[in-house]
């Protein structure tokens, strides 16, 4: 890098000397202009005057810097369609560097970058001119390269400085114009690439950067006629002046006087130092690019740039007269804030590149700015207070002003770049931080947070898992008690029972058997005889009869209570079929028992209405099942008893009674079952239950005597069908 | 006692092969040396599950005697399964089959599984019919057939639930209407609360009545 800087040096040197003998030439003619700068070098000066030596070296080395930089505007201008094209076919050996902006821009601080990396495309059209910025930019090496180099006095030098500033606004209007918005372009570009890589670099080189840049600016300074200033009292400065300076300096004093109208303060002078104070620093700032726009407060506290009241005590101590008019307090320093950013800029672009659009401005408060010094001038001719100062020191603070505006400049720079550098390392290092942290928040916490609302906002729709549980639980419980409910219904649900004891089996097991039996009556009534049916005519209108007749002897039989067992015995033994009533007895003993059982023990706290309730129907389920079933199986012996002598209407008889007990002791039961209830009821005060309980018993029994009637009445075709058979078999024999 | 379908079997074949046994065995699990002749018919019941389904098999236990012949022929109707039992060491139950077989295809519809059940198999001793012998006759009618023992219940759960997967199965590819009682099976009933508690109101007499 330093080699490559070298070169760059050693070519713009030599450019740099012929921009600015051709800038000579042209900026000799107008002078004026550089005296509003040179108020401004006023107030710079005292600006700096608090500031050290190396600053002031800075400053004066950036007194070239300016020129140089408007010198390169103008050459841009002409040249910049072409310059990127001409970039590489540079003549010069330099430029091979130089095209890579990035090196070099790296090296320097970013502020040197954007110029350095802007301007190579620049060089070879506007080469001398081109030549003095890259040196500014690169820093005080090539300032002081130039500086050996061309043995300009610093009359001639000044005088060019502030012609260029003068020479270029017109011409370079325009192009810098475009040109600053072109190199802010490129500078975001770049900027944000070689930053990070430039901002590392940037801690190396500034600081030797600086470091020449100060000795070297020292040494330029010793040499040139004008030796340190900054210490300098005004005063002193003038001595140092030479024939030719004040020479230079009295015509600017003269025009300034001329030019010169309308009352000014200290105020807007005053303003106008920290102008160009805050203007350095704001330039900076653009340069360095809109990315770091969100620093640029941090940048200018950190900068050198003086308080403003530090600035007005600044003035008091130098100047211990000051003017009657205007105090230099607060008076000073705050209407100057205003007006410090619309100031800066325009001074900036002088500064920089550009003086177009805030030329009228620019000329306005040249005019000011020159009025001012005016007044000063003639104040301090007049009121005796400036006496000291003298008007040659005015001149040449006025000429100086170009040189000590750019130098402040670079001076701000050049502090500056140290506190840029920390900002912008560590700026990026917080960006980097914050980068990371957000990109760390959005890609970790977030999407999980955004997974976890998805989960949770269609919750409103979709039931979420604890209502799903919720749900299946009270479901369950629900399905459970169901169960549970059903159980105890099954208990006392009389149809379920009277199924689990095969009562509906036999039933329908038996209406099979009866359908099946009526089909053979039919059958065997057709196949017989009108003789055989006319004999056998009456025995089934007898059988029939016997079955019509069983309601009447049900309503007559409902007395007492009967041996129920003795009379179902006699029943089936009547009916010769071979059969023991043992179920129907078993089951019937069992429920008598039951039931004494009660009657026996006068307290029945153990037993619940239900149990009782539930045992009522169970015993009159499974008595109905029996008698069925004793039925049933009554029908199928009769059937298969065909071939006994037999009167079927005996049997038919015996079935109607058989049936008549079972309904009979069936009411008996529910009546026992029903007084059980009752009894209950009175010990426990609980007749709104039993009430619907009782009447369930007796509900139930009329159902079961229904059963069994049904189970009879099925019987008649299997008595018809026997009886038929039974005379057909016998007449065959 | 929920349940999605009910099977009804009939057991069927020669007297003392042991049907009543079965019966006993699979409802009760219980064995029963000396059992009463049976009289008709008798039944049995029991839950089974299939394919996670409830599933009761309503079980007519029929007389075997030649004289009940003509009444238990009525009670075929409407049998979805039917075990044809015979005694592996009787051979005249053995070859009593074919009858047996044509009385029940006779008189339940053509879709009945009949399950061939060689029952006995615990008195390997006295064995009459080998195993072949069985497993022939079922291959040749188109039956399913197990050896079983009542007495040790070997086989007897298998012998019931095959059968009554095999309905099952049949009710899957729609072989069987189950829609028509005739078919032997029946839908469950429904069992919401409100109907049970409509049964516990005393409706129950006259549900049965019509199940007549």
């Amino acid at each position: 890098m330093s080699e490559s800087e070298e070169e760059a040096a050693f070519a713009s040197a030599d450019e740099g000397e012929e921009g600015k003998a051709r800038g000579k030439k042209d900026l000799k003619e107008e002078e004026e202009p550089k005296q509003r700068e040179g108020v401004g070098t006023d107030g710079d000066k005292k600006l700096t005057i608090q500031q050290d030596a190396a600053k002031v070296g800075g400053i004066k080395g950036k007194g070239k810097q300016q020129p140089a930089q408007k010198n390169k505007k103008k050459g841009s201008k002409s040249s910049q369609p072409l310059a990127k094209e001409t970039q590489q076919p540079v003549p010069k050996p330099v430029s091979p560097p130089k095209s890579s902006p990035d090196p070099q821009a790296m090296s320097s601080t970013s502020s040197a970058k954007s110029t350095s990396s802007v301007e190579p495309p620049e060089t070879d059209k506007g080469a001398p001119l081109k030549a003095t910025s890259e040196l500014v930019s690169k820093g005080g090496k090539k300032v002081v390269a130039q500086k050996s180099k061309e043995s300009i006095s610093q009359e001639t030098s000044t005088k060019i400085k502030s012609e260029t500033l003068q020479e270029d606004q017109p011409t370079a209007l325009e192009a810098g114009s475009r040109n600053s918005l072109e190199i802010e372009k490129v500078l975001k570009n770049e900027t944000v690439e070689s930053l990070s890589t430039a901002v590392t670099n940037t801690e190396n080189n500034s600081e030797k950067v600086e470091t020449k840049q100060a000795a070297d600016v020292r040494k330029g300074l010793q040499s040139s006629i004008v030796p340190s200033p900054e210490k300098q009292d005004i005063p002193r400065g003038e001595k140092d002046h030479t024939a030719q300076q004040e020479e230079v300096l009295k015509k600017l004093t003269e025009s300034v006087e001329k030019t010169s109208e309308g009352g000014w303060g200290w105020s807007s002078w005053g303003s106008s130092i920290l102008t160009a104070a805050t203007q350095s620093v704001q330039t900076f700032s653009h340069q360095v690019g809109d990315g770091f726009s969100t620093i640029i407060d941090s940048v200018e506290s950190s900068l050198s740039i003086p308080d403003p009241e530090e600035l007005v005590r600044a003035q008091g101590v130098t100047e211990p007269t000051p003017i009657t008019e205007e105090p230099p307090t607060a008076v000073v320093s705050q209407p100057n804030e205003l007006k410090m950013t619309r100031q800066f800029q325009e001074e900036k672009r002088q500064g920089e590149f550009n003086y177009d659009r805030d030329d009228d401005d620019d000329d306005e408060e040249v005019k000011d700015w020159k009025g001012a010094e005016g007044d000063q001038h003639k104040e301090a001719g007049g009121g005796g207070c400036f006496s000291s100062w003298g008007v040659a020191d005015l001149a040449k603070k006025v000429t100086d002003k170009g040189k000590s505006l750019a130098s402040k400049g670079q001076t701000l720079m050049a502090g500056g770049f140290d506190a840029v550098e920390n900002l912008a390392s560590s700026g990026i290092d917080v960006l980097e931080s914050i980068g990371k942290k957000t990109y760390n928040t959005l890609s970790e916490h977030d999407p999980a947070f955004r997974k976890t609302r998805e989960f949770l906002s269609p919750k409103g729709n979709k039931p979420n898992l604890s209502s799903v549980l919720r749900d299946a639980r009270d479901k369950a419980e629900l399905e459970s008690e169901q169960i549970k409910e059903n159980e105890e219904a099954r208990k006392a649900h009389f149809g379920t029972l009277f199924d689990d004891y095969q009562g509906i089996a036999h039933l329908e097991a038996l209406e099979m058997l009866s359908n099946q039996s009526e089909k053979k009556v039919h059958s065997l009534l057709n196949s017989l005889s009108s003789q055989d049916l006319a004999a056998i005519k009456p025995l089934l209108i007898s059988i029939k009869a016997t079955f019509e007749l069983k309601d009447d002897e049900d309503d007559s039989d409902t007395t007492s209570d009967q041996d129920f067992n003795g009379v179902v015995s006699q029943c089936l033994t009547e009916l010769e079929l071979g059969t023991a009533p043992d179920k129907l007895n078993r089951v019937h003993d069992m429920v008598k028992r039951w039931i004494l059982d009660f009657d026996a023990h006068e307290t029945h706290d153990n037993d619940s209405l239900k149990e009782v309730h539930q045992r009522s129907i169970q015993a009159l389920a499974e008595i109905t099942a029996k008698g069925v079933e004793q039925l049933h199986k009554a029908g199928e012996l009769v059937l298969l008893d065909r071939e006994k002598e037999k009167d079927f209407k005996e049997r038919a008889q015996s079935l109607a009674r058989l049936t008549g007990v079972l309904c009979h002791e069936i009411g008996n039961l529910a009546t026992q079952f029903a007084a059980c209830l009752n009894k209950m009821a009175d010990k426990t005060d609980t007749v709104d239950e039993i009430t619907p309980l009782v009447t369930n018993v007796y509900l139930e029994a009329t159902n079961s005597s229904t059963y069994i009637q049904d189970a009879f009445l099925l019987l008649l075709p299997v008595l018809q069908h026997a009886a038929i058979e039974h005379s057909i078999l016998s007449r065959q024999s | 006692m929920s349940y999605a379908y009910l099977f009804k079997y009939i057991i069927i074949g020669d007297t003392g092969v042991g049907k009543s046994c079965l019966l006993l065995q699979f409802t009760d699990k219980r064995f029963q040396p000396v059992h009463d002749l049976t009289i008709g018919v008798e039944f049995g019941a029991r839950m089974i599950t299939i394919d996670g389904k409830q599933i009761k098999l309503q079980i007519w236990d029929t007389a075997g005697q030649e004289s009940f012949r003509s009444i238990t022929r009525s009670y075929y109707r409407g049998a979805a399964g039917a075990l044809l039992v015979y005694d592996i060491t009787r051979r005249d139950t053995f070859n009593h089959l074919t009858t047996w077989l044509e009385d029940a295809r006779q008189h339940s519809n053509s879709n009945m599984v009949i399950m061939l059940i060689g029952n006995k198999s615990d008195l390997e001793a006295r064995r009459e019919v080998k195993k072949e012998e069985g497993e022939a006759f079922a291959r040749e009618h188109g039956l399913i057939f197990m050896e079983t023992s009542a007495k040790t219940a070997a086989n007897v759960e298998e012998a019931f639930i095959n059968t009554a997967k095999e309905i099952y199965q049949k009710i899957q590819d729609g072989v069987f209407d189950i829609n028509n009682e005739a078919n032997g099976i029946k839908i469950g009933p429904q069992h919401s609360p409100a109907s049970q508690s409509l049964n516990v109101g005393g409706s129950g007499g006259n549900q049965g009545g019509n199940c007549c």
